[in-house]
C-alpha cells in the first residue's frame, strides 16, 4: 500500500514538472503570414504585426506567401507543426484561404486576419479589416467632384479573388454610377501590381486615348497607370487615384502626379491583431467577428496631415 | 434464415432512408432561403429608429464650444463610429438662415457659424453611424452593412433633398437634423459639411 502511494505521488510530481516545464520552457510564439512581401506596403503591415507580438512578449516570424494559396498551406503547416500559438494572417483569397484558417482552427490555433477578409462567419477568431468600401465612397465623391461629374474613366481592378477589390470597386461605382456623363471606357484587373497596371494601362490607352480619370484598387496600381499616362504625354490631363496610403504615392500627391488615395492604416490594423492574439491566449473569447478601421482621404488640401501607410 | 434476410434489408432501407430525408416546417426553410433586404431596413432604420435620436442631437452652437473646450472629450461624449480610427460621426441639429443655394449644397448661417447642408454628394456611413444606434454586431456580411448605408443615402438624395431644394430660397428659414463626419485626428473646424437627414 505504502509503495502504491509512494508510485502515485512520484508519478504525479513527475506529471506536474514536466507540465510546468513545458509550459515554462515553450516559447510563445506568433506567426505572421502574408499574401505578399513584394509589396511594401504589406512589408509594412507585417514587420508592425510583428514588432508589437514581440512588445507583447512573444517570438515572431513572417512567412511570405507569394500571393499563392499553396505556400500559404504550407505556411500553415509549418506554423501549426512548429507550435505557434496563434495566427496573424493577411490572406492571398477570399475563398481560397478559408480552408488554411479552418486548419488552424482544427488544431486550436487562433488566426486574426488583417487587412484582407476571408468567406467565412467563423473560422477566424476575428477578422480587422480596412473599411475599403467607404473609404472607396470618399475617393469616388472626390473623384465626381474633381471631374465636374462629367467624362471618360478607366478603372483598374486588383485581384479579382480578393474582397477588397469588389468592395473598393463597388464603393467607388455607388458614387460614380449615379452620374450618366461619367463614363468607363474601360475596367481591367493588374492584380494590385505596378508593373502589369503599367502594361495594362498602356493597352488601354492604344484603344481609348481620350480619358480624363484612372480609379486604381491600390496605390501599386496608380503608380504603374501613372507611369503609361507620362509615357503617352498624358499625365497632365488625366487624374489619377489610388487607394492604400503607400509612401510613393504620397510623394506624388504632394508633387501633383496623382489626385488623391484612399489612406489605410495598416500600423492599426496589425497591432488589434497581435493585441488580440494575446488577449486571446489569455483566455478572452469574445472577439467580435468584424472590425472595420477607418480609410480616410488624402488629397493636396490635406496631405501636410499625413505620411506613408497612416503615420503621422 | 430468410426472414432475418428481410429484416435485414428493411432495417438497411430504413436506416438509409431515414438519413437520406429531413423533415422541417416549411416556415423555418421559408426563412433561410430569405435574403436579407437592405432597402426595407434602411426605411425602417430612417423612419423609426434614427427619429427617437432627434431629440438628443447636439445644437450647433455646443458643438462648436465644446469642441473649443476639450476636443477629445468632445469626440468621446458626443461622436460615435462603428469603425476603428479618427474618422467619426456627430448627429447635429439647428436653425438657420439661408444664404446662398449652390448646385451641390445650401449655405446656411447658424447664429455666426456658416454651415453647408449638402445636397448633392449625400455618400458614405454617416447618417447610419451618427445617432450611435447601429449595431455591427447584429451583421457578419460587410456588404449587408455597407447596403444599408447606400439605401439610407439614396432615401435622402431621392426624397428629402428634391422637395426642399424645390421650394427653399435665399434668406429662408431652415430647421435641419443631419450627420456631421469629423477626423478626430484633422478637425475642420471652419468647414461643416452636413449630411441632411431631415429638413424643415
Amino acid at each position: 500500500m505504502k509503495k502504491q502511494a509512494f508510485f502515485l505521488l512520484f508519478l504525479s510530481l513527475f506529471l506536474n514538472s514536466c507540465q510546468n516545464k513545458t509550459a515554462d520552457n515553450q516559447p510563445k510564439k506568433m506567426a505572421i503570414i502574408i499574401s505578399t512581401l513584394n509589396n511594401p506596403w504589406f512589408v509594412f503591415l507585417g514587420e508592425s504585426a510583428a514588432a508589437k507580438a514581440k512588445e507583447l512578449g512573444y517570438e515572431a516570424k513572417i512567412f511570405d506567401s507569394q500571393n499563392n494559396t499553396s505556400l500559404e498551406s504550407d505556411h500553415f503547416d509549418n506554423a501549426l507543426v512548429s507550435g505557434f500559438q496563434a495566427i496573424l494572417f493577411n490572406p492571398t483569397d477570399a475563398d481560397g484561404s478559408v480552408a488554411n484558417v479552418l486548419k488552424a482552427k482544427d488544431a486550436g490555433v487562433p488566426v486574426f486576419c488583417m487587412d484582407r477578409e476571408i468567406n467565412s462567419p467563423d473560422a477566424a477568431t476575428s477578422q480587422i479589416l480596412s473599411d475599403s468600401y467607404s473609404g472607396a465612397v470618399s475617393v469616388g465623391k472626390y473623384f465626381t467632384q474633381q471631374l465636374n461629374k462629367t467624362g471618360n474613366y478607366v478603372e483598374i481592378l486588383g485581384l479579382v479573388g480578393d474582397n477588397n477589390t469588389w468592395a473598393r470597386s463597388k464603393g467607388f461605382h455607388s458614387v460614380v454610377d449615379n452620374y450618366p456623363n461619367l463614363k468607363m471606357v474601360a475596367q481591367q484587373s493588374a492584380d494590385f501590381d505596378r508593373n502589369k497596371a503599367l502594361e495594362v494601362m498602356e493597352s488601354i490607352l492604344q484603344a481609348h486615348p481620350n480619358i480624363d480619370g484612372v480609379f486604381c484598387g491600390n496605390d501599386a496600381m496608380a503608380m504603374g497607370a501613372y507611369q503609361a499616362l507620362a509615357g503617352a504625354g498624358k499625365a497632365n490631363k488625366v487624374k489619377v487615384f489610388g487607394f492604400d496610403g503607400a509612401d510613393d504615392v504620397i510623394t506624388s500627391i504632394q508633387g501633383g502626379k496623382v489626385s488623391a488615395t484612399g489612406m489605410q492604416f495598416p500600423k492599426v490594423m496589425a497591432e488589434k491583431a497581435a493585441v488580440f492574439a494575446d488577449e486571446y491566449l489569455k483566455g478572452k473569447r469574445d472577439f467580435a467577428q468584424k472590425i472595420p478601421v477607418a480609410v480616410e482621404l488624402v488629397t493636396k488640401q490635406n496631405i501636410e496631415d499625413y505620411a506613408a501607410y497612416g503615420k503621422k | 434464415m430468410k426472414i432475418i434476410k428481410y429484416a435485414l434489408i428493411a432495417a438497411t432501407f430504413l436506416l438509409v432512408g431515414y438519413n437520406s430525408i429531413e423533415i422541417k416546417p416549411l416556415n423555418e426553410v421559408k426563412k433561410v432561403g430569405q435574403k436579407f433586404d437592405a432597402a426595407v431596413y434602411a426605411r425602417d432604420f430612417l423612419t423609426k429608429t434614427l427619429p427617437s435620436a432627434f431629440a438628443k442631437a447636439t445644437s450647433i452652437s455646443d458643438l462648436v464650444t465644446a469642441l473649443s473646450t476639450d476636443k477629445n472629450k468632445a469626440f468621446n461624449d458626443l461622436s460615435h463610429a462603428v469603425s476603428i480610427g479618427n474618422v467619426r460621426h456627430f448627429l447635429v441639429r439647428g436653425e438657420g438662415v439661408v444664404s446662398k443655394i449652390n448646385e451641390d449644397d445650401i449655405v446656411l448661417i447658424v447664429k455666426d457659424k456658416t454651415v453647408h447642408i449638402v445636397t448633392e454628394f449625400i455618400y458614405g456611413s454617416s447618417i447610419r453611424d451618427a445617432a450611435g444606434l447601429f449595431d455591427i454586431k447584429q451583421f457578419t456580411n460587410n456588404a449587408d452593412m455597407n447596403n444599408i448605408s447606400a439605401e439610407i443615402n439614396k432615401i435622402i438624395r431621392t426624397e428629402v433633398v428634391p422637395p426642399f431644394k424645390q421650394k427653399v430660397k435665399v434668406n429662408d428659414t431652415v430647421q435641419f437634423v443631419g450627420a456631421l463626419e469629423m477626423n478626430q485626428g484633422h478637425p475642420q473646424m471652419d468647414n461643416f459639411e452636413i449630411l441632411p437627414i431631415e429638413l424643415k
